[in-house]
């Protein structure tokens, strides 16, 4: 632990709605880790003054995509990187033990909670478990080239036609999922077979705690009225995406690299 | 061509004697309650009556007051739904607002902070915030 550079990465891109939530969660986190270093990712239109005292370094130029989440991943500063969705919030100071939670793998997710989920069946035996608003992973090149691929792999799969693409043997519902790049990546692609990913915390959804699970109405939420979240993850209501300063794809930089 | 038919006849009253039901003739179709006569005049009354038994009209009113039911269920969820969405957006709104203030954002009070941040109701947000801008205020004073 000693020694190691580790931090955190947010990503905003096409709406201010999105910065403004970064900024909500990095204050959230410096709250509860002050020590924390943050490194956000966003276009130079949307950065406020007041806001750049709160980061390491903020980076601006970013593609104009739905996606860009993955160019910022993949250009951590940090030895150990958490990037975390703007639209988080943190909720204790446990959260300095996270990264303590990689051990030896090299990338870690919060699972998907298919009651709160859309139908994720990628196949007959397989279905999709890592939920992509919080990640945890190291720099070691393989694991950065995993990510570089991620964002080149998932533009392919949404672009393409599906009976005619290499991912025609799986579910035509994984087209607009990026969580299914990353599975086809680590399953598909032998050269990422030696990359060791699991969930963060034995999947413990302390650690991703989507708000949909506070609805007490749902049975289905019962097993998880007990969980005390450290990060809390809900959704910006779209209006407010809409009204947010949209900045619109202009469709031409998609080449992150 | 202008022969009337009935359709859906369901009992509009508990004494069953009156029916309402659809009515098609050649002026189109149209909503009657047809009431039986006490002398058993009323041609309509006829035509229902033997076309439909009476188990047949109770079973069209048994479907139609549970149609009635699903209708009304489904409309409050939705509304439920609604209510529940607007409070939402309106709790997020009141938080992302007193984050936006400098006083608040910048306070070191991380309890009161994160109490925020939790709150549950606009009420709860609304007070939490203003404890915790009074207390900045006053130290800036």
């Amino acid at each position: 632990m000693s020694g190691e550079n580790n931090g955190f990465v947010y990503v905003a891109s096409l709406s201010k709605a999105y910065y403004k939530a970064a900024i909500r969660s990095a204050v959230s986190l410096k709250d509860n880790f002050p020590q924390a270093k943050m490194t956000l990712f966003t276009h130079e239109e949307f950065v406020d003054e007041s806001d750049v005292s709160l980061f390491e370094n903020i980076i601006t130029g970013i593609p104009v995509h739905i996606r860009s989440k993955m160019y910022g991943i993949a250009r951590s500063p940090y030895d150990k990187t958490l990037y975390l969705d703007s639209d988080t919030e943190i909720y204790s100071d446990e959260i300095k033990n996270i990264f303590d939670l990689l051990e030896d793998y090299d990338i870690k997710f919060s699972p998907i909670i298919s009651h709160v989920s859309k139908s994720r069946q990628i196949n007959d035996d397989n279905q999709l478990e890592y939920h992509g608003g919080v990640i945890l992973y190291n720099n070691k090149p393989l694991t950065i080239n995993l990510i570089n691929d991620w964002y080149e792999l998932y533009l392919q799969q949404i672009t393409e036609k599906w009976h005619l693409s290499k991912f025609k043997d799986f579910n035509p519902s994984m087209q607009p999922w990026d969580q299914f790049t990353m599975w086809y990546l680590l399953h598909c692609v032998d050269k990422y077979k030696q990359i060791k990913s699991g969930f963060i915390d034995q999947g413990n959804i302390k650690w991703n705690y989507i708000y949909l699970l506070e609805d007490k109405d749902n049975p289905k939420n019962d097993q998880y009225k007990h969980i005390d979240p450290v990060i809390y993850h809900y959704t910006i209501p779209r209006k407010i995406v809409d009204e947010g300063s949209i900045i619109k794809p202009p469709g031409s930089p998609t080449d992150i690299r | 061509m202008n022969e009337k038919r009935i359709e859906n006849p369901i009992w509009y009253n508990e004494e069953k004697t009156q029916i309402i039901c659809n009515m098609i003739n050649g002026s189109g179709r149209f909503t009657a309650v047809v009431t039986k006569s006490e002398d058993g005049s009323n041609p309509d009354w006829d035509m229902i009556v033997a076309k439909y038994t009476n188990q047949e009209i109770d079973d069209n009113t048994q479907k139609n007051k549970n149609n009635i039911e699903r209708i009304k269920n489904q409309k409050f969820e939705e509304y439920k739904l609604q209510v529940d969405k607007s409070q939402k957006e309106a709790l997020f709104n009141v938080k992302a607002e007193a984050f936006e203030i400098d006083l608040i954002k910048n306070s070191s009070n991380r309890e009161l902070k994160n109490k925020l941040r939790r709150s549950k109701s606009i009420l709860e947000a609304q007070i939490l915030a203003s404890i915790l801008y009074k207390e900045e205020l006053e130290k800036v004073k």
